[in-house]
């Protein structure tokens, strides 16, 4: 979040003491990566239960079936085992280790078991509908983030899956709006259920990262649905007076005006022609000038307000 | 204590739901007769395709006289279905299956009311790991 250098100058302006500088340096390690290294990291974790399932489904010739199944179980009977041995020894720390693990052994087990008995099931999202509803218990049974780290994605990703045969993007993004709001809520009455966080941050991701597809799809009822959406939640965000996220609208804002730049050029032409090129050009240079402008226009109320 | 009981029952809870899902598909299993079905091979579209040939049942060229009534409960069954073999065989079966000169067919587990289970894969009358030891 802070630059090295920049903490450099300030020091060397005499606005922060060296102290300083290394206080907000070990805050800035303490603090999570920005918000593309959040998706690639909820990316990751998603690709490592995804592999896990494929490897154990696809890669274990060497044992007849019904082996299979009694290493499976073998397996997920021994991870619940240490998970609660070591939580009656007092290892939390431990427990919840094993509980993170018995989360990927039942994504494997699934399918496992898809594998062995040939289940075709037609319905792709299923069995990730299954996963998540066989391992929601863990989440109550854990006091630490891991299993919500795991299981959040793995829901979210499901309700994309489910809406994406379906109503798909404004459903989604009600959907991840709501959970958003369930995991604000819970975050703030119900701080021990460690859920709650995990769902506020990860939902709100989603609800963007699902926003940007939605703006960058060129409708024109998706700008005008996507432009009520940015203004509505700009004014929730100031009302709550969270500034970083109504910079995050900002730059959404810039999103639309581009992709309605884009419809705009393809329904009037504007890009077949020099003047229109021009135009294009000029408009551009303005968004971005705009946006950078307006993002410091709220820091300045940010710091009023502060 | 009763606490640490409610921790063991939410830890062991997801493997006893493994357990009841796997113990039925056994019930249901155990509970049907077997039927021979005939089957035509498509293109599959899939997450996590590469180790399983993928086909369709054809009901023209499938003997319904061995169902209830001599009627094929085509509704019953699920129109495309999967196959799972080990990767390294998948593609060779899935030629085989496609091949319009093969007679491929699939053995199920059927009752009456309840899911088919795909038991074996016959190409050519064999099971399919008769086939590939050749």
């Amino acid at each position: 979040m802070f630059k090295a250098k920049q903490l450099d100058k300030l020091v060397k302006a005499g606005i922060i003491s060296g102290e300083q500088q290394k206080q907000i340096l070990a805050y800035d390690d303490g603090v999570g990566g920005g918000f593309v290294m959040r998706a690639l990291n909820l990316l990751g974790i998603f690709t490592v239960g995804i592999g896990v399932i494929s490897l154990v489904a696809s890669n274990w010739e060497l044992f007849s079936d019904n082996l299979k199944l009694i290493l499976m179980f073998a397996l997920l009977f021994g991870a619940a085992g240490m998970a609660v041995s070591n939580k009656l020894k007092g290892q939390d720390e431990r427990s919840e280790k094993w509980l993170v693990a018995l989360f990927l052994l039942v994504g494997a087990a699934i399918g496992l078991v898809i594998q062995v008995y040939h289940l075709s099931g037609n319905i792709y999202h299923l069995p990730f509908a299954f996963w998540w509803a066989a391992t929601l218990p863990l989440l109550f049974a854990a006091k630490k983030k891991y299993v919500a780290w795991f299981w959040v994605p793995l829901f979210l990703t499901w309700c994309a899956m489910y809406a994406g045969g379906r109503y798909w993007f404004e459903a989604l993004l009600a959907v991840y709006a709501a959970l958003y709001a369930g995991g604000w809520a819970l975050s703030k009455y119900k701080p021990d259920f460690a859920v709650g966080g995990v769902f506020k941050r990860d939902a709100f991701l989603a609800f963007y990262i699902v926003l940007a597809i939605y703006i960058l799809s060129y409708k024109f009822s998706h700008l005008v649905i996507s432009a009520l959406i940015l203004l509505v939640t700009s004014f929730i965000y100031q009302y709550f007076k969270e500034y970083r996220k109504v910079r995050l609208n900002v730059k959404f804002a810039g999103l639309w005006v581009f992709s309605l730049y884009i419809w705009l050029g393809d329904k009037i032409g504007l890009f077949s022609t020099g003047i229109g090129m021009i135009i294009s050009g000029v408009v551009l240079l303005a968004l971005v000038k705009g946006v950078s402008k307006w993002s410091k226009l709220i820091k300045k109320e940010e710091k009023k307000n502060a | 204590m009763l606490k640490k009981y409610g921790y063991a029952v939410l830890v062991f809870l997801p493997v006893m739901i493994m357990l009841a899902w796997v113990g039925t598909i056994e019930t249901e299993r155990n509970m049907g007769r077997e039927v021979v079905v005939r089957l035509q091979g498509y293109d599959p579209r899939d997450l996590l395709s590469g180790h399983y040939i993928s086909y369709q049942i054809n009901w023209d060229e499938t003997d319904c006289e061995q169902f209830e009534n001599g009627v094929c409960p085509r509704a019953a069954f699920e129109r495309r279905g999967r196959f799972y073999v080990p990767e390294d065989r998948a593609a060779a079966l899935d030629k085989a299956v496609r091949n319009t000169n093969n007679t491929a067919e699939m053995v199920f587990s059927y009752k009456r009311g309840f899911k088919p289970y795909a038991l074996k894969l016959l190409v050519n009358g064999e099971e399919w790991n008769a086939r590939a030891g050749r």
